[in-house]
């Protein structure tokens, strides 16, 4: 009991008294602990959150769309009944009305479906209601983007609707990615303007915005019996290309879409995370260098007073493992703030970074990496505890600075301020060659 | 002890022989010891005879010594005054020691280093006295501060003779 | 034939040697000293700067290792100890007094002199009890809640002894303990190592200072790493003071 106080209250005191270089030690750790967390969360969001949502939506395998068939629209419907397919949803109705809200226009692909869900793609309402008559329900990035909430009314090629509800499909890339796959599959003759957003309506609605001069298209969902086959079965039964889109998509690319909008980010924070995290390293590594003489004299005191070398080395240990679990702790907080401004696009899959890719693995990760930084910087004064005399510990410097007798010559015809500089690295080469490090 | 002790003493006002000489002893405690009791009625004899006191007159006849009460002259005042400004301090007087050493030396009827060495021994010795009695007297009383005193120079004495064995070291490998 | 336990030395060194440096550097600052200190004693080292005295003392408190030879603490061979097994003897059996003080500028006064019972696994309430105890002893009371680095010397000096009394030890080892004091706090520091001697501890003192030596059993003189001399000193008597003042005629 009373070892504790003793300990808590030496390492609280000696934060006291060096306050900057705790702070600096905090700052740095933190800093590469919240890129680390970053790097460990990105990394989690590439595929999972896709089979995910696939899974929960009952997810198509391969995506059809009409406007790839142009005039053989028998063959679109036929696909259904094509060998090695087990169930699809639709065809249903889509129209490429324009859409109106808090002021800002986009176009949307809108979804004709029934109320009865579908057996492949149907889409999971995360907030409200499914599709109902006067109403739309709204894909969870487009909503996010254009800040709408259920209730809200929004104006469709100037008919007003209410917002119903937000949900989630695998069906089509995310918001903004609307358009990757088939190009964007609207009619031909209809030329988009704006990034394109996904929302759903009922079928009757979806027909009422269809026009002469921007006609409905439609679209099929498809299960195959193999889903890993879809790449193959594309291939076999895409239409001849006109120059238009691509009619079929397997959901392999669509799962490829979606890690492309973390990719990016990932490929830029992975490796400003590792230099991030060297940069930390060789910044512990100097301010420990530092006060290294500091920290054995602390030792030496500690054993002078009746500490066993154990003890000494827990002590110093304390306080820096107090500044590491602080450190990993903002570090994360950091990066769980952060990750979802770097992958909102990702926000209409499942599981959107932030929450259920926060695991414990990742927080235990940081955690150990943090207080491994922290030891490792102690580790040197707490050997030589155990090691070295008491008296040798309280002097200070164990080992007197170094001459070199020939640097000494040789430094003799250089201007002063030079010959200094060169005969202070050469006296303590070790601290030079840790300052040097961290200016890299 | 300086005549001039006494003449301070009764600067303030007259007093009886008996009553200087308890002064005395109150501010030299075991050191006052050494001194002879008649020694203060000696001393005040010989100021009368100066001048320097005088006995007060008092109405009856004259008693025995102990009741004669003194005061102090106006020429003793004087010199009361003189004396409190004085700077005046006993020499160190290390002389003699000095030249014994020297002259041991020289002769070489004995080793200036044993001499040294027992006379090291014998200051210690009253050293160790002294510090013993400064500290059975209680905190910071008049007689702690004279055995400090004492302490102080026998110290500085025995620095001095370290200084000595050191030169006297040296000086016997030369030769 | 069995030794008791209260005549056995409880310290002890047979041929004591501490080397520094190599090859033409190499420094003799203990040069094969032997001693017997025996409980209760007290112990004076004098000897000129860098004759060896602290290292000497570093030996003894189990704070430095010999080049060779042995040294025997509490009836227990140190040279080839652990620092673990070290620090555990030394917590209960020394108290080391140094002549730079060693006190933990990051602590209070207070907290400095209930360190080593805190080491030693007291509560933290009776650790402070014993520290204001100790700091009364050494007239630091009102300091308690100070830094070392707000004090003067000689009262950085009072708070180390106060800590080496921490753990009431058996041996008391004191490189310089008077050198920042002036004479009256001297004097104070001379009637507590008195009133230590009373209660059966054994003191082994460094010192410059005659006055301190003045009151030991023993008086080691040391050059050059060796003992020249042991002698023990010889009481006086009381009248001879009156002497040193001129008082008679």
């Amino acid at each position: 009991m009373g070892r504790l106080l003793l300990i808590s209250r030496l390492a609280a005191r000696d934060v006291r008294r060096r306050p900057a270089q705790a702070a600096l030690l905090l700052v740095v750790i933190a800093a590469a602990m919240a890129a680390l967390t970053l790097g460990l969360v990105l990394h989690g969001v590439t595929a999972n959150p896709y089979a995910q949502t696939k899974a929960e939506t009952a997810g198509p395998d391969v995506v059809a769309s009409s406007v790839g068939y142009g005039s053989d629209q028998r063959r679109f419907a036929a696909l259904a009944d094509t060998p090695g397919v087990v169930a699809h949803g639709g065809p249903f109705p889509v129209a490429w009305p324009v859409l109106t809200a808090h002021g800002v226009t986009a176009d949307v692909m809108a979804e004709g479906r029934e109320q009865a869900p579908a057996a492949v793609d149907q889409p999971k309402v995360l907030q409200g209601t499914w599709v109902h008559s006067g109403g739309v329900v709204v894909e969870r990035a487009f909503a996010n983007a254009l800040d709408l909430h259920v209730g809200d009314q929004v104006s469709v090629d100037g008919k007003a609707f209410r917002v119903d509800g937000i949900a989630v499909t695998a069906a089509v890339p995310v918001y903004s990615q609307v358009c990757f796959y088939g190009g964007c599959s609207g009619p031909p003759s209809r030329s988009l303007q704006f990034d394109t957003g996904l929302i759903w309506l009922t079928q009757p609605a979806a027909r009422a915005l269809a026009t002469p001069a921007n006609p409905l298209t439609h679209y099929l969902s498809l299960r195959l019996a193999d889903p890993a086959s879809a790449p193959t079965f594309v291939q076999k039964h895409q239409p001849p290309s006109t120059n238009g889109p691509a009619a079929l998509t397997s959901w392999q690319s669509l799962s490829a879409a979606a890690a492309t909008l973390v990719s990016q980010e990932q490929n830029v924070l992975s490796p400003a995370s590792w230099l991030l995290c060297l940069l930390a390293l060789a910044t512990v590594a100097v301010v420990a260098g530092g006060r290294m003489d500091e920290q054995e004299r602390r030792v030496g005191l500690l054993k002078a007073a009746g500490a066993t070398p154990s003890l000494a080395a827990i002590v110093l240990l304390a306080e820096h493992l107090m500044i590491a679990v602080c450190a990993a702790a903002a570090g994360l907080a950091a990066g769980w703030l952060a990750a979802p401004l770097l992958t909102s696009p990702g926000a209409s899959l499942i599981g959107a970074p932030g929450s259920p890719a926060f695991s414990v693995p990742i927080v235990l990760l940081v955690v150990i990496v943090a207080l491994a930084v922290a030891t490792a910087s102690t580790l040197v004064p707490a050997l030589r505890a155990a090691r070295v005399s008491t008296v040798r510990l309280l002097a200070g410097t164990a080992r007197p600075p170094r001459r070199q007798a020939w640097l000494i010559r040789l430094s003799s015809g250089l201007p002063v301020p030079l010959l200094l500089g060169l005969r202070l690295v050469a006296r303590r080469p070790r601290r030079s060659l840790l300052s040097g490090a961290s200016f890299t | 002890m300086q005549q001039e002790v006494l003449l301070a003493m009764l600067a303030k006002e007259p007093a009886q022989g008996s009553r200087l000489r308890a002064r005395l002893d109150g501010a030299l405690g075991p050191l006052g010891e050494a001194i002879n009791a008649g020694h203060v009625y000696v001393q005040l004899a010989r100021l009368e005879k100066a001048g320097l006191v005088a006995l007060q007159a008092s109405a009856g006849t004259p008693d025995g010594p102990d009741r004669k009460v003194y005061e102090l002259t106006p020429a003793g005042q004087e010199r009361v005054t003189e004396w409190l400004a004085e700077v005046s301090w006993p020499r160190p007087d290390l002389a003699e020691f000095h030249l014994k050493l020297i002259a041991a030396a020289a002769a070489h009827v004995a080793d200036p280093l044993s001499i040294i060495d027992a006379q090291r021994r014998e200051l210690r010795r009253r050293l160790r006295d002294a510090q013993r009695a400064v500290m059975a007297e209680p905190g910071r009383s008049d007689v702690a501060l004279l055995l400090e005193g004492v302490v102080l120079r026998l110290q500085a004495d025995l620095r001095w003779l370290e200084a000595c064995e050191e030169a006297w070291t040296e000086r016997m490998a030369r030769s | 034939m069995k030794v008791s336990q209260s005549q056995e030395p409880v310290v002890r060194a047979c041929n004591l040697r501490r080397d520094f440096g190599r090859g033409e550097g190499l420094v003799r600052a203990v040069d094969g000293a032997d001693l017997d200190v025996a409980r209760g004693e007290t112990v004076a080292v004098m000897g000129p700067s860098g004759c060896g005295k602290s290292t000497l003392l570093h030996l003894l408190g189990g704070l430095d290792r010999p080049t060779a030879g042995e040294v025997w603490l509490a009836g227990q061979r140190i040279d080839q100890m652990s620092e673990r097994a070290l620090a555990d003897l030394r917590r209960s059996e020394v108290g080391f007094v140094f002549q730079a003080f060693q006190l933990m500028d990051e602590l209070t006064v207070l907290e400095n002199v209930e360190l080593p019972a805190l080491l030693a696994g007291r509560s933290p309430r009776s650790a402070r009890n014993r520290a204001s105890e100790l700091l009364e002893r050494v007239e630091m009371t009102q300091r308690s809640g100070h830094l070392p680095t707000e004090l003067s010397g000689g009262q950085r000096q009072r708070v180390a002894i106060a800590r080496a009394l921490a753990n009431e030890p058996t041996v008391i080892l004191a490189d310089e303990p008077t050198g920042n004091l002036d004479s009256a706090a001297t004097t104070d520091m001379l009637r507590l190592f008195d009133t230590l001697r009373a209660s059966g501890l054994t003191l082994i003192i460094v010192t410059h200072d005659e006055r301190v030596a003045a009151t030991a059993d023993r008086l080691i003189s040391m050059r050059d790493g060796a003992f020249v001399d042991d002698t023990r000193l010889a009481d006086g008597t009381t009248r001879s003071l009156s002497k040193l003042i001129g008082l008679e005629d």
